[in-house]
């Protein structure tokens, strides 16, 4: 029995080294990525990018389904970013509200017939409108077929050579479209995808579409969430981009190069992880295809979008993202340990097996251990607590690091307060929330086992300008089903 | 492993993290010192460089926090500035040694401290900047030479046209961009060196990227050199950059190069002249483009019908007969684009229905029920050429 315990005790160390080491040499390439990048951004000409011919015009597909609420703030928001030459279509997803009327009203919208070149097979689609008073926007409507297909319709009226798919209730900033398209410019024949950022946008000042001032949530959810994307975004993306082994691109905000896509198969319509399965498969495409190729992740462009702020619905977006997580790994098993996928075979997925998939179980299996030898007195209680206590340290100490990341690369909080906060949560997290998220993972690797799923129900509220400056969400709310995948992913 | 190793783990880890917190508030603190910092040079430098400006006092400088800052005002106020002021900020800048230390700088280990030197060296329009600038054109980090050929497009001397246009034989995109809004920049004094490149028998990339500027710049002296290049080239990307020129450039030897450029063999070439023969607006090219519009290709169809709908009536005819023609695609485009000329045109009859029943009301009102038939009938009558006039707008 003691040896038992002895070897086990073992591998949990090792595990667990391996876990803290692999996310500590994630932040340091994070640092030293994001400050090359916050350097050469300085001088990044993004004056130019807006006026040159050289810019490649891009698509922006905006799939809603019942939307109704927030769907013309958002369109009115896009009409108005710095871009040059842009297209936005909004594809209504067989929504059962007034989401086309709302539209239809704000924007003048005439009836289009027109040809489809249908490229990828998605539902019927029942008619295009183009806007009287904007002739950059379309929308589509289409029978329901879920995001992935709202966003393959997209794909196939799409003018443009690049297409940037973002969530309805997202509010992407002004600039966020020059940054994250730079990379398809810089490196014009290798660029497949880049990604942006996607930030917490609970406790943010919100006017006419736009985030007017920057602050951390009040509410502790949304809080620790905030903290949640930091790390996963700023520590993790980075350093895996930078590796070449970016393995999601959130479904709020991704660019792409439409011809890799449609290539690829478009997104895949029978998966909750619609946008990891797509990155996959482009890599797989590439690398079958031996053509050089980069997706990357560029930290600064920037998309707002709301959080849960229930345990509830916190749950459920948990359990989602997990399956999603899951369905997509095991369709790209076939990648696992591939030299042929380099890092991303050898290194990325393994940790997605390893940490993602398998971490939640270990840590689990650690309380029921540490509850288990409390009762029986097989193990040393000290030596537990001194175990607890050091996970606890390594936790805090990546969480502090995002938050340093943050604070000396991209400084968006303006409020002393506000990093104050963001610290408190990062030490709280810890206790209570870790393992929350720990058993939730669990449990979605059940009901994946179990074949039960679905997107389920979360509230979302309609964006508001708040004059105090806290909470700034507020007002009338929604039910809805959601479309939003802003999944923080990894590194979490 | 033992409690002593674990425990001494434990607090190494948990120092870490203190040390993390501690670093996270000291950048903040060092932040909110800077801006304090700031807000407290800033009126006494403003102040300075003001005087210098309206009378010509020199400002005295006593840290480099405070150099640092007058170096940043002195280049904003120099932007919004020209004539004697703008030559009292230079003056300024070379006698107070801002443009060596600038020019020393660009030797400086750091490709990004190399480039902000550049690009401030650039903003201080001094002619002693040229020489250091000319050297960063050939440094081994592609920003800072594209940072110092934007910074010699922006003072404007004759030697950096050549260095710019040699510079579009770089790989990326962006360096186009860069090199190419500099070059637009300069205007016509671009369009020589641009010319004496494409007719080089030299890299396709760079000549597709000249025929692009050119076409940005609308200078007639590029034509013929465009016409070899769109007839003559090799590379699909010339061929296509360069017939997109002539389509914004124009003449009827261009006319003559698109319609032929809708029989080549690559697609982007085709679709690029359809686009062409569109903008230029020449109802010659209408048979043209309705022999085109059976192409294989999408875009190829899509711009021909676009272009046919630019062309007026014998657009609209070539249209109709495409639609009634035996290719189905060609058809479904045809008849896509003859609905959304109709339905504008039925919404500009409409509006300007509405207009002249306004137009009428007191004759209506003082008449008859005939003078507002009188009224709604003239203006049917007279919003069918208008909406004709919409219709073609409308694209």
């Amino acid at each position: 029995m003691t040896i038992l315990v002895e070897i086990i005790s073992w591998l949990a160390i090792v595990y667990f080294a391996a876990l803290n080491l692999t996310y500590a040499a994630l932040i340091v390439l994070s640092f030293v990525e994001s400050g090359h990048h916050e350097r050469r951004a300085r001088y990044g000409g993004y004056d130019i990018l807006f006026r040159s011919p050289f810019t490649p015009p891009v698509s922006v597909l905006v799939p809603a389904f019942n939307e109704e609420p927030t769907i013309v703030d958002s369109v009115r928001a896009l009409r108005f970013i710095e871009y040059g030459e842009y297209e936005v279509i909004v594809i209504d997803d067989g929504s059962t509200d007034g989401t086309f009327t709302a539209l239809r009203d704000a924007f003048d919208l005439e009836d289009q017939s027109t040809p489809i070149r249908r490229r990828l097979e998605t539902e019927t689609v029942t008619g295009v409108y183009v806007s009287r008073t904007w002739s950059g926007l379309r929308v589509l409507r289409k029978a329901n077929g879920g995001k992935a297909d709202a966003l393959n319709a997209g794909i196939n009226v799409a003018r443009f050579p690049v297409f940037c798919a973002v969530d309805a209730d997202a509010i992407l900033e002004k600039d966020a479209l020059l940054r994250v398209v730079k990379p398809f410019m810089e490196h014009p024949a290798e660029t497949v995808a880049a990604a942006g950022i996607v930030r917490v946008l609970n406790g943010c000042r919100v006017s006419a579409g736009a985030v007017e001032s920057v602050h951390a949530p009040h509410r502790f959810l949304p809080l620790v969430q905030s903290v949640e994307y930091l790390r996963a975004f700023l520590a993790g993306r980075t350093a895996w981009s930078r590796l070449g082994a970016l393995f999601i691109i959130s479904g709020a905000f991704g660019v792409f190069r439409k011809e890799a896509v449609v290539e690829a198969g478009g997104y895949r319509t029978d998966t909750v992880g619609e946008d990891m399965d797509l990155v996959l498969r482009l890599h797989q495409t590439m690398r079958w295809a031996r053509r050089p190729y980069r997706m990357v992740f560029v930290p600064d462009p920037v998309v707002w979008t709301q959080v849960p702020e229930r345990l509830h619905d916190l749950g459920r977006q948990r359990n989602r993202w997990q399956r999603g997580l899951l369905e997509c790994l095991v369709h790209g098993k076939g990648m696992l340990g591939n030299p042929r996928y380099g890092v991303l075979g050898c290194l990325a997925l393994p940790y997605n097996w390893l940490f993602e998939v398998l971490g939640p179980f270990v840590e689990l299996a650690g309380y029921l251990a540490v509850i288990a030898g409390a009762a029986t007195g097989i193990l040393d209680l000290r030596y537990l607590g001194l175990f607890f206590l050091l996970a606890v340290g390594c936790g805090m100490a990546l969480s502090i690091s995002a938050i340093l990341l943050e604070e000396t690369r991209l400084h968006r909080y303006r409020s002393p307060g506000d990093v104050t906060r963001l610290l408190l949560a990062a030490l709280a997290e810890n206790l209570g929330y870790r393992q929350l998220t720990a058993v939730w993972r669990v449990w979605a690797t059940v009901d994946y086992l179990r074949g039960a799923g679905g997107w389920g129900h979360i509230e979302r509220r309609r964006l508001a300008t708040d004059e105090t400056g806290r909470g700034a969400i507020g007002g009338e709310a929604a039910h809805r089903q959601s479309p939003a995948a802003s999944r923080p992913g990894a590194t979490d | 492993m033992s409690d002593t190793i674990l425990l001494i783990t434990v607090l190494v880890v948990f120092g870490c993290a203190a040390l993390l917190v501690l670093l996270t508030l000291l950048t903040r603190v060092l932040a909110m010192r800077r801006r304090a910092r700031f807000l407290q040079l800033e009126p006494r430098c403003r102040e300075q460089v003001e005087q210098l400006i309206l009378s010509g006092v020199r400002p005295s400088i006593s840290s480099t926090a405070e150099r640092r800052l007058m170096l940043d005002l002195l280049l904003r106020h120099l932007a919004l500035l020209r004539g004697r002021e703008a030559d009292l900020i230079i003056g300024h800048l070379e006698e107070d040694g801002y443009v060596e230390d600038l020019a020393e700088r660009l030797s400086h280990g750091r490709p990004w401290k190399r480039a902000a030197a550049a690009d401030l060296l650039g903003r201080s329009r001094s002619s002693r900047a040229v020489r250091p600038l000319t050297a960063a054109l050939s440094d081994h980090d592609e920003d800072v030479r594209l940072v110092a050929a934007r910074s010699l497009a922006l003072i404007g001397t004759p030697d950096a046209v050549d260095a710019l246009a040699g510079a579009l034989v770089a790989p990326t995109r962006w360096a186009l961009a860069m090199v190419a809004d500099n070059l637009v920049l300069l205007g016509g004094a671009a369009v020589p060196a641009l010319l004496s490149m494409m007719r080089r028998d030299g890299d396709p990339q760079a000549v597709a990227a000249a025929a692009r500027i050119l076409g940005e710049v609308r200078d007639p002296r590029a034509t013929e050199a465009l016409l070899d290049v769109a007839r003559l080239s090799v590379d699909i990307d010339a061929r296509a950059q360069a017939v997109a020129a002539l389509g914004k450039i124009g003449s009827a030897d261009a006319v003559r190069t698109l319609l032929s450029a809708l029989r080549d063999p690559a697609w982007e070439v085709r679709a690029q002249a359809a686009k062409g023969l569109g903008r230029l607006g020449d109802q010659t090219a209408a048979p043209g483009l309705q022999r085109a519009m059976p192409d294989p290709s999408w875009w190829v169809r899509v711009n021909c019908g676009e272009a046919l709908a630019q062309l007026g009536e014998p657009g609209r005819l070539a249209l109709r007969d495409v639609a009634g023609g035996d290719d189905r695609y060609a058809a479904d485009q045809a008849r896509a684009v003859l609905t959304r000329l109709a339905t504008a045109a039925a919404r500009t009859a409409g509006e300007a229905a509405a207009r002249a029943r306004h137009h009428d009301a007191p004759a209506a009102m003082v008449g008859s029920a005939g003078g507002a038939h009188v009224g709604a009938r003239g203006g049917a009558t007279a919003s069918r050429p208008a909406a004709r006039l919409a219709g073609v707008e409308q694209l």
